[in-house]
């Protein structure tokens, strides 16, 4: 037979497949929803965790401080040398009077500490402040900086930079395991559910083995099937996770004057196409799974 | 067609179902097996399709030794075999026409030639004016012949007959044991199953006896004896 004809009864075979197992298709499907619903909240708090840590990351800033008596041609040195450091974002000159007004207005009420200082008096160096990507790129610019003429000390919160590294990577290495479990725990469910339809067709199965069909042939229409209940899961856990995310994005919204939270637009952007896919292919892995206690002879 | 050579069978839980078995059937045989139920039919059928492998000893099938027969190669060797059970074994959802026609499919038939086979297999069972009727709408011996159209549809070399008449009135059994041995005039080797003493006797064909896995009888025109029975 030729095989377009063959894809056509495998796919004819499916859908009368579902049509006749309506509870269990019902079924296959709230469950592909509920794991992908699941799935997707849980993307949307790592998401949103995301972009705190990036927000903290991008605000981690270091100060080269430099040396009074700095020529012309050491300062440009001192700039040429940070700029060749990669992961840098921006690097801006603070001379010392703007330093003294902004530690100034950092005081605030409790500026009866500069007593005695003024901009004339200031004990504050001339900086270059320079922010950055990522915050690993902070030990990399002391280190290149080292030795360079004209540059007094680099301010560095190694401390802080060090403990935001820290904590970004175990947010992410929490959110791959979270994954993992995820998409194991829903390939399961949805094996155990598209069993149910391959039970109640297993003596279809059974006749289909000794007529001398082989494993494929029967698996295709199955495989079909569940990546079709996949994909509506996939589908309508999107719709779901989009509506009631904008229920709370509102809420919260209106709340809070400032929050930093994902858009629900970010949903139908990032979500939909790959929910659907990821609902084909733990579709067609479950009825995959599925299948084997059937195959076996 | 069939050699089974010192065939032993023992299952996990340690019955031996088949003790040490060996037993040729020619080409063009028709051949009853018969025993009370645990005696070894069922283990000996099984082994034909490969379904179970022996424990020790060689089974040969049509000169093709089955432990030569891989995983992958089963689907395609169980094409030569056609089968008959007791319960009949159709698909309710699909018609006569489309259960025939399923075995057909599933070997890769091309819709042409399904559109001429049928009809032909289904002429030759008595069912011509039954192609639309679904196997709930037919009698037992009418589901029979169906089950028996799919096994020769393919055109098997070996047909194997799992308690065909199980289910059925004498008369109906008469008409299906007619049919059977028609196909077996067509050249199908025929194994058959059975418990049925009447057509055995009637039949006066070869008898395999089999009792706790050993073969105790090996006749030309056999009867099925009394002390085979439960």
């Amino acid at each position: 037979m030729q095989s377009m004809q063959k894809i056509k009864m495998f796919f004819l075979d499916a859908l009368k497949s579902l049509k006749r197992n309506k509870t269990i298709t019902l079924a296959s499907i709230v469950t592909v929803t509920a794991t992908l619903f699941i799935f997707g909240v849980f993307l949307l708090v790592a998401q949103t965790i995301n972009m705190g840590v990036q927000t903290v990351e991008s605000k981690v800033e270091i100060k080269a401080y430099l040396i009074d008596e700095i020529t012309e041609a050491e300062q440009n040195n001192v700039l040429s040398v940070i700029n060749a450091v990669e992961g840098i974002k921006e690097v801006t000159y603070e001379s010392k009077e703007a330093a003294f007004q902004d530690f100034k207005e950092r005081l605030g009420e409790n500026n009866a500490i500069l007593t005695g200082f003024s901009e004339n008096r200031n004990p504050l160096p001339n900086s270059y402040v320079i922010s950055l990507d990522q915050p690993e790129a902070a030990l990399k610019v002391e280190e290149a900086l080292k030795g360079v003429p004209g540059v007094e000390d680099v301010g560095n919160e190694r401390e802080t930079v060090e403990k935001i590294i820290s904590l970004a990577k175990v947010i992410r290495t929490i959110g791959v395991v979270i994954f993992i479990i995820l998409v194991l725990v829903s390939l399961f469910l949805i094996s155990n559910t598209i069993k149910l339809t391959v039970y109640s067709r297993r003596r279809e199965i059974g006749i289909m083995k000794f007529v001398g069909a082989t494993d494929w042939f029967i698996r295709w229409p199955f495989l079909i099937e569940g990546m079709i209940m996949g994909l509506f899961g996939g589908v309508l856990a999107v719709v779901v996770v989009y509506f009631s995310y904008k229920l709370v994005y509102i809420d919260v919204t209106k709340s809070l004057l400032y929050a930093e939270l994902v858009t629900p637009q970010y949903i139908l952007q990032n979500f939909s196409w790959q929910f659907g896919l990821t609902g084909i292919v733990i579709g067609a892995l479950g009825s995959y799974i599925a299948m084997k206690k059937f195959l076996e002879v | 067609m069939i050699e089974f050579k010192n065939v032993t069978k023992k299952y996990d839980n340690n019955v031996v179902a088949l003790d040490n078995i060996s037993v040729k059937i020619d080409s063009g045989e028709f051949v009853f097996l018969v025993g009370a139920s645990g005696a070894g039919k069922s283990t000996f059928v099984k082994m034909l399709l490969k379904e179970i492998d022996p424990t020790s000893g060689e089974v040969f099938v049509g000169n093709k030794n089955l432990k030569s027969v891989g995983r992958k190669e089963i689907p395609y060797y169980r094409r030569k075999i056609g089968m008959v059970f007791q319960d009949y074994r159709l698909i309710t959802t699909l018609n006569v026409f489309e259960n025939v026609a399923f075995a057909m499919r599933v070997i890769d038939a091309t819709p042409k030639e399904i559109r001429r086979r049928v009809p032909m297999v289904l002429a030759l069972v008595g069912l011509s004016d039954k192609s639309k009727s679904f196997p709930n709408e037919l009698s037992g011996g009418e589901q029979q012949r169906v089950s028996l159209a799919r096994a020769i549809a393919n055109n098997p070399t070996l047909l194997i007959a799992d308690e065909p008449t199980g289910n059925l009135d004498p008369e109906t059994a008469k008409d299906i044991m007619r049919l059977l041995m028609d196909i077996n005039k067509a050249g199908t080797t025929i194994l058959m199953a059975t418990h049925a003493k009447d057509i055995v006797d009637a039949s006066k064909r070869r008898v395999l006896g089999l009792e706790k896995g050993k073969i105790i009888r090996d006749e030309k025109k056999g009867r099925y004896a009394i002390d085979a029975e439960n």
